[in-house]
């Protein structure tokens, strides 16, 4: 049998495109739970909220899905800055956070959920923009226009993130907040207000990769929970802390989905992300890049 | 793990630490550090902040591994043991930060080293474990508080009961680490007295403080911990006399 | 009260509501009793790593499922009799909670909660690709024409054998929770660190703990096919096993036996009466809603209420 060179490059690309994706949807655990130490396992539902804003306002008024959700990110960045808070009350101040955190993100996770199918029902829900179905074509590979346009805008945020991060004075204060709230106590610095601010731009970066998604598959809401696993799985991999580990292990779990996809069909994808994080967690839990 | 023969045991030191060296990343914070402590004997380790005494002891009772250099306790090399085997074999720590089993009552804070580590010396009944346990507490003074919740607690007392959960173990050898800080001059006095009277029952103590009146009643021998290394190992008095310790503590 | 004493008057009870069930003629009844002492079971076997130990396992379903599975698996197979189907799903679930734990245990309890949630998606898919199991069309189970011990119907079998279960769960957590293997996994509840250098084994009792949590989960799985006829993956992983298993512990109180029971019994009554008279989408809001409100407000639950009560009222010396 020859070669399925084809087969084989247009899983890489669609892996690739993925991958970006994977990123987006990512990098908010990278800075809830890789800095600030926060198991934000509710972030999924986030992203999910994001796809539905966005699927509300283009179903009303046809704006581009991915527009609204970067208009209206300050609307969950303050969501998030609220659950901050009560996480910050009534958990990390008394240093249950293991056990009763765990729990109450799960509970949030559950209750977005269902107020979703509450509101919206269980049908799938998508989006139409001027892209969504085009595709380019270059030789035997495609390039869905629907996955190129949310992978080209996920690696902008997420590079932007590090940049962010790295460079500014507020960002080098997360950073810091992970090693040492001490020395940003001494430099007049609140760490819970860092924290704060930190959680919420996690949050709002999922409400943006939630209009991504929805723009690359239907959307219903218990697809959520799949994603645990997948953003868990890419942190992991990629190392805890690292955003460039981050987008590494996004690439890499896009790819691993997409061969698995190709070659043994759709319905093992999700065990593609959960297996590569248990075995992540078992083999390697300090990630490729981690700190 | 096998048991040396007879006469070697009797010879060689009760804790023997030789050359270990502890990394973090980048950052070494112990440095081929040799250090032994006989059966009974009284050991002061000090240093500056951030020497690495407490990594030297979370070393020596196993809470995190030495990449070189080897532990011996009572004739047998620690290597990998976790822990809990070390404190079964005699090696009992208490934390800097009290750690408390908030959940229950100080007198049950001290059922669970009756339970797990004093076993070797024979299974202790119910019963028997009450009594021991009320004998520690009043050796530390705090068998008027043993029904209370061990998470309430002041800071001096759960200092003491640091100091009781590690004594009701039954060790050869207790390291007390920074047990004092803070503490007002009669509560350091109460402190000292008791680590005094584990003397008497034959029990090494390894005390790491800053309080250096403390160290200095306290101390057979007084090893010095800086930057990761050791740089003096003597009786007190040539310690303090020592121009190179008292240049590392400036003023301390 | 003894362990045995326990046991004797436990047994006595479940002896009882199995021979009430000859005076109940209403069907639902059944139903809705079943599906509570099914919770009480998942609720109380969670509660022994989740509660004693300290970790949480999100994946309550992948284990209730597990007991499931292996039951349609044998069944279908080897046409085992009912004891030796539920033993052996069991075993097979406790199996899976020592591998689960020997994997991740050694870490903190944060990845051991993301692994199990990762574990309930792996067997899930696993389960949808497996035919022989029915795959995601699901399986039909034929329950006996023959129905021992003079029940009626089948069904009450199935029920008894439920009753019986709940009293065992009920009876192996008090007996770990008073042994000295309890006062160690409180400890490792604590302070792992703290309980490592006071002697304890925390390894092998957090192996312990995980192992016989997922058995009783299991067990708890095991007769559901037999009871629906039917099962598919869905319904055997349902969300609403993971939740409600940490929900009730939650609500009812975490450091002890009692804790588990009161919250299945108070809150798998109510999900039954919205179930009935709203829907099951809002019985699941309700569950979420509880479940913030008592983990924010008051996460020693009601046990916690009455010991702090109790506690308050005592004048200890």
């Amino acid at each position: 049998m020859e070669f399925p060179t084809a087969l084989v490059l247009n899983a890489i690309v669609a892996g690739l495109l993925l991958g970006g994706f994977y990123a987006a949807v990512s990098v908010g655990i990278s800075i809830s739970f890789g800095m600030l130490d926060v198991v934000n396992i509710a972030h999924p539902a986030f992203i999910i909220v994001g796809s539905y804003i966005a699927y509300i306002v283009n179903a009303r008024l046809g704006v581009d899905p991915i527009l609204v959700s970067v208009v209206l990110s300050p609307l969950l960045f303050a969501l998030g800055m609220l659950i901050y808070r009560v996480y910050y009350v009534c958990f990390e101040r008394r240093g249950q956070e293991a056990l009763r955190g765990l729990a109450f993100f799960f509970g949030i996770l559950f209750i977005t959920e269902v107020t979703l199918v509450l509101i919206f029902g269980v049908d799938y829900r998508l989006v139409e923009t001027s892209y969504s179905s085009v595709t380019l074509r270059l030789g035997a590979i495609d390039f869905p226009l629907r996955l190129v346009v949310p992978f080209a805008v996920s690696i902008a945020m997420v590079v932007g993130i590090q940049i962010f991060l790295a460079r500014t004075f507020f960002g080098r204060a997360v950073l810091g907040v992970a090693q040492d709230q001490l020395a940003l106590r001494l430099m007049a610095i609140d760490p819970v207000r860092v924290k704060e601010l930190a959680f919420a731009l996690s949050i709002a970066t999922a409400g943006v990769a939630g209009a991504f998604l929805i723009v690359i598959q239907p959307v219903q809401p218990s697809i959520g929970r799949e994603y645990i696993g997948l953003v868990f799985a890419v942190c992991v991999l990629g190392g805890l802390g690292s955003i460039w580990g981050t987008l590494l292990g996004a690439f890499i779990l896009g790819l691993a989905e997409s061969f698995t996809s190709t070659f043994f069909g759709p319905s093992w994808a999700p065990a593609v992300s959960f297996g590569i994080l248990l075995a992540a967690l078992a083999f390697r839990p300090s990630g490729l890049l981690g700190r | 793990m096998a048991a040396e023969p007879q006469s070697q045991a009797m010879s060689e030191p009760l804790l023997k630490v030789t050359g270990v060296t502890k990394r973090f990343g980048g950052f070494t914070a112990l440095e081929q550090v040799d250090l032994s402590v006989a059966r009974g004997e009284r050991l002061g380790l000090i240093g500056p902040n951030g020497s690495g005494k407490s990594t030297l002891v979370n070393c020596i009772s196993g809470t995190l591994r030495n990449e070189e250099g080897s532990i011996r306790f009572a004739g047998h090399d620690l290597g990998r043991e976790p822990p809990h085997r070390r404190v079964r074999l005699g090696l009992a720590r208490s934390f800097q930060i009290p750690k408390p089993f908030g959940s229950m009552s100080v007198l049950d804070n001290l059922r669970i080293p009756l339970l797990y580590a004093a076993r070797k010396h024979g299974k202790l009944g119910p019963g028997q474990i009450v009594d021991e346990a009320m004998n520690v507490l009043r050796q530390v003074g705090l068998q008027d508080k043993a029904h209370a919740m061990s998470g309430g607690l002041t800071q001096v007392d759960m200092r003491k009961l640091e100091l009781a959960r590690a004594v009701a173990a039954r060790p050869a050898l207790l390291i007390s680490d920074e047990a004092m800080a803070g503490l007002s001059a009669s509560e350091v006095d109460d402190m000292l007295a008791l680590l005094l009277t584990l003397k008497e029952r034959g029990v090494a103590v390894i005390m790491i403080e800053h309080v250096m009146r403390a160290v200095m009643k306290f101390s057979d021998r007084i090893a010095v911990l800086v930057a990761g290394r050791k740089i003096a190992d003597g009786d007190p008095q040539s310690i303090v006399n020592n121009a190179e310790v008292v240049t590392a503590y400036l003023g301390e | 009260m003894r362990n045995r004493t326990f046991a004797v008057v436990t047994f006595a009870i479940a002896i009882a509501l199995i021979a009430a069930t000859r005076l109940i003629t209403n069907d639902y009844v059944f139903s809705a009793a079943y599906t509570v002492l099914q919770f009480i079971v998942l609720a109380t076997a969670w509660n022994i790593l989740g509660g004693y130990t300290g970790y949480v396992n999100f994946g309550s379903a992948a284990f209730f499922a597990v007991g499931a599975y292996t039951t349609v698996f044998l069944n279908k197979s080897l046409h085992l009799p009912l004891p030796a189907l539920i033993a052996t799903g069991t075993i097979v679930a406790g199996l899976l909670g020592l591998g689960v734990g020997y994997l991740t245990l050694r870490m903190r309890g944060v990845y051991f909660a993301i692994a199990t949630l990762a574990l309930a998606v792996v067997l899930f898919t696993f389960v949808v690709n497996w035919d022989y199991v029915g795959g995601a069309r699901g399986a039909y189970i034929l329950q006996p024409r023959e129905v021992p011990f003079g029940f009626p119907r089948y069904v009450h079998l199935l029920y008894a054998t439920m009753v019986l279960m709940a009293a065992f769960a009920l009876v192996v957590a008090r007996a770990i929770e008073r042994s000295f293997i309890g006062r160690g996994l409180a400890a490792i509840r604590d302070d792992e660190v703290a309980a490592e250098c006071a002697g304890v084994p925390t390894l092998r009792l957090k192996l312990f703990s995980a192992t016989v949590s997922g058995a009783l989960m299991g067990m708890a799985g095991t007769t559901l096919p037999l009871y629906l006829s039917y099962v598919e993956p869905t319904a055997a992983f349902n969300l609403s096993y993971a939740v409600n298993s940490i929900a009730m512990p939650l609500i009812g109180g975490m450091m002890t036996w009692l804790g588990p029971l009161i919250g299945a019994v108070l809150l798998g009554t109510v999900q039954q009466v919205v179930q009935v008279t709203v829907s099951s989408e809002w019985n699941l809001f309700i569950v979420g809603v509880l479940l913030v409100a008592f983990v924010t407000l008051a996460p020693n639950g009601i046990m916690g209420w009455v010991d702090a009560w109790r506690r308050s009222r005592s004048h200890r010396p």
